[in-house]
């Protein structure tokens, strides 16, 4: 873990029988990298455009804060934790499911992606010395935030019903 | 006299990643779909010999996903509009008694209309049907039309429309 510290000198005057005494107080903040991710959204509807047999799509946005090292790097993923249920309709096992991304800050993924059960895959990365807020090299907004477009092709095989996943965010600092 | 005293504090902050996960939702609702593509944009119907019947093919894909319990789909077709110009053949109004545009039908997956059906420009007639549970994938249908060719009709050339009409449920 890299930490940067920052020390901070506070004068203090201090008058006691006419006399004016100085000391000296030293502060010190270790910021260490974090990253943490503020919210989700509880639900994705993958809706189709319009049009039989097209596709189903949906939008995520994940809010975040992130602060990273001069050496160090962020990273958000996703894994589908829980496939589509019940049977009978899309999979993300089978690569049913791809996603693309973009990010207020940081750097999207160069989608479309093929969202995986067994493993993360990348939505934004984060470089060295990255922080949530204030704008300049930090972002401007805080939190700052990632949007993923999913995507399921609409296949006859699927039978009629309503299928449930879950989609796990992870944000890491490398 | 007291003296100066050098204090230090120190605040570190610890690394605590107090969330480092998040999790949604996906939803998708799967409902009855269908889907059929004409695929011969202009069908023309020609006779082989004198005052034989003018015959020709529409050829079209579909596909088919319908309701797991009590689902349907059916494939129709109707004229929507009659031939023209005046003079010639007529779907909705024959020349005469018996002229008719008929078609039988041949599909891929599923049932194909039963024997020959007569067109209608009122009203739409069946090509094909498919039952519940269906999920058909870009199969391939066609209709083979038969037109009376009655020499009241006069020369020239008519156009008709014929719509194809896909539903599920």
């Amino acid at each position: 873990m890299v930490a940067t510290y920052f020390y901070l000198g506070v004068l203090v005057a201090v008058t006691a029988a006419g006399q004016t005494l100085t000391t000296t107080q030293g502060l010190s903040i270790n910021l260490s990298p974090l990253a943490k991710i503020v919210s989700t959204p509880v639900t994705v509807a993958l809706v189709s455009p319009g049009g039989a047999f097209t596709t189903f799509s949906g939008s995520g946005t994940v809010n975040l804060r992130i602060r990273t090292a001069p050496a160090s790097s962020g990273s958000l993923q996703v894994r589908i934790t829980s496939d589509f249920s019940p049977a009978g309709g899309p999979s993300a096992g089978s690569g049913d499911l791809t996603y693309t991304c973009t990010t207020g800050y940081g750097s999207a993924c160069s989608g479309p992606i093929v969202a995986q059960t067994a493993t993360q895959t990348s939505v934004a990365t984060y470089s060295a010395s990255a922080c949530t807020g204030g704008g300049g090299t930090c972002s401007a907004a805080n939190p700052t935030s990632a949007t993923i477009t999913l995507t399921i092709a609409d296949r006859p095989a699927y039978q009629t019903n309503t299928y449930n996943a879950t989609i796990t965010y992870s944000i890491s600092i490398l | 006299m007291k003296t100066p005293a050098l204090l230090l504090m120190i605040v570190a902050i610890v690394p605590v990643l107090a969330q480092t996960t998040g999790t949604s939702t996906l939803q998708v609702a799967v409902g009855t779909e269908a889907k059929i593509t004409v695929n011969t944009a202009t069908t023309a119907l020609t006779s082989s010999m004198a005052f034989g019947a003018y015959t020709g093919t529409t050829n079209f894909t579909y596909s088919f996903r319908t309701a797991t319990a009590n689902g349907t789909g059916t494939i129709q077709v109707q004229i929507t509009s009659d031939f023209s110009p005046a003079g010639g053949p007529s779907v909705g109004t024959p020349p005469s008694p018996g002229d008719t545009l008929a078609y039988t039908c041949t599909v891929g997956t599923g049932t194909a209309c039963s024997g020959s059906q007569t067109a209608s420009a009122s009203s739409q007639t069946s090509v094909a049907t498919v039952g519940a549970n269906a999920h058909i994938a870009d199969a391939t249908g066609s209709v083979a039309w038969s037109l009376t060719n009655d020499p009241v009709y006069q020369t020239g050339t008519y156009n008709a429309t014929a719509t194809f009409t896909i539903s599920a449920s």
